[in-house]
């Protein structure tokens, strides 16, 4: 059985600051392990 | 459960062997039961059989907490060379467990709340473990506990084996045990020889019609399902609210309410990822980052719960996410009585 709580090893390769302001932010992901990346699906609500 | 077994088992058992069997399975697993807690009657671990309380209503607090604790560490990580890592789960093995003396309500609150933590597209790895290792024996009501009982709206009955391995049902001079799955059949070795004989069986089905009929009071929960469906907006959401505390009591007190929250905690270069007990009632519930909060004011908290329970899992599910337990309305220190709002609804 998958456990959804255990986190998945990602690096931030990128940060995107979106406004003016800068309160709004794009954070990019990327997977440290392939199979992770394989395996992933994202669901809304996964980087609350 | 799934692994609910056609060919039931049948034991009938002397009244006064019954501390005797709940002593014996206690020394061999952990055992909670109903038991006296100064004024209040608690599920406590049990080791005697005599502290298990075998007359008694029904606990104050739900038993949801055995499979969805209040407080629950998911998994812990620590502070390495490059950021935090995974330092496993939380290992908590609590071995096989029997609940014992549950009504037969709150085991239907199982029955319920497995839909949603055990279903196809989402498996909750720490409620699936423990419900496996645990063993429900439940209490029939001979008689409805408490004038506030409304199973009988809501899909149960005083005798519903929802949820239920073991079922005892008190006949008056002895106690009808009926095993019902697999599980529950692993305790029939500690109830003895006694088979049970149709006279049993008989005075068991008059019992569980009896004790239906005491409920008196029919409460139209299945026939607003129509309106809540076409009335998301309607200016009706707006008179039941006004003397809610949001003290989340009835969220906290319900078998089926499992709303929660994820909150970390670190100590030095250790940290725990832990789920907490959450409330729709609570305005920091649906409150976002940015400040905005979706439910912003009790009228929308309100109308989440009940539709939540009255269509929003009618739709995903099938039942009713209620069990008819009473506790919402008696324990609501303004006394708003979920049970009318369903009446007043009926009669738009």
């Amino acid at each position: 059985m998958q456990n959804p709580y255990v986190p998945i090893p990602v690096v931030v390769s990128k940060i995107i600051t979106e406004v003016d302001t800068k309160d709004i932010k794009t954070f990019r992901l990327s997977f440290l392990n392939k199979e992770d990346e394989e395996k992933f699906n994202y669901i809304p609500g996964q980087f609350a | 459960m799934k692994n609910r077994e056609k060919a039931m088992e049948k034991r009938l058992i002397k009244k006064d062997v019954l501390a005797g069997i709940v002593g014996k399975i206690a020394g061999d697993m952990s055992l909670f039961a109903p038991t006296n807690v100064e004024d209040n009657v608690l599920y406590e671990l049990v080791k005697d059989g005599k502290t298990a309380l075998a007359n008694y209503k029904n606990t104050k607090d739900a038993p949801k907490g055995f499979f969805f604790p209040r407080s629950e560490t998911l998994m812990r990580y620590t502070r390495g060379d490059k950021g935090m890592e995974f330092a496993g789960l939380a290992a908590e093995d609590s071995g096989k467990m029997v609940l014992f003396g549950v009504r037969p309500c709150d085991a239907r609150s199982f029955f319920l709340l497995d839909m949603l933590f055990d279903q196809d597209k989402y498996k909750d790895p720490y409620y699936i473990e423990k419900r496996a290792k645990t063993t429900v024996v439940a209490m029939s009501c001979v008689t409805p506990p408490y004038a506030t009982c409304f199973c009988t709206s809501v899909g149960g009955s005083p005798t519903s084996t929802d949820g239920v391995d073991v079922m005892l049902t008190d006949l008056g001079d002895s106690y009808l045990a009926e095993f019902l799955t697999e599980k529950g059949k692993e305790l029939i070795k500690y109830f003895g020889d006694g088979k049970a004989d149709a006279k049993a069986d008989k005075k068991k089905e008059e019992i569980a019609a009896a004790s239906a009929k005491a409920i008196t009071k029919a409460y139209p929960a299945k026939d607003i399902k129509a309106f809540l469906d076409a009335n998301f907006e309607h200016p009706f959401w707006d008179t039941i609210h006004r003397k809610c505390l949001a003290c989340g009591t009835c969220t906290y007190m319900c078998p089926t309410c499992h709303c929660f929250d994820i909150q970390d905690e670190v100590k030095a270069s250790d940290g725990k990822r832990i789920r907490n007990w959450d409330s729709c009632m609570f305005p920091l519930f649906t409150k976002e980052t940015s400040g905005h909060n979706p439910r912003p004011t009790q009228k929308e908290r309100w109308r989440q719960r009940f539709m939540h329970k009255f269509r929003y899992y009618v739709d995903m599910f099938g039942p009713i996410a209620s069990v008819g337990c009473g506790r919402c309305v008696m324990y609501c220190p303004v006394n708003l009585d979920i049970r009318k709002i369903v009446e007043d609804i009926s009669k738009r």
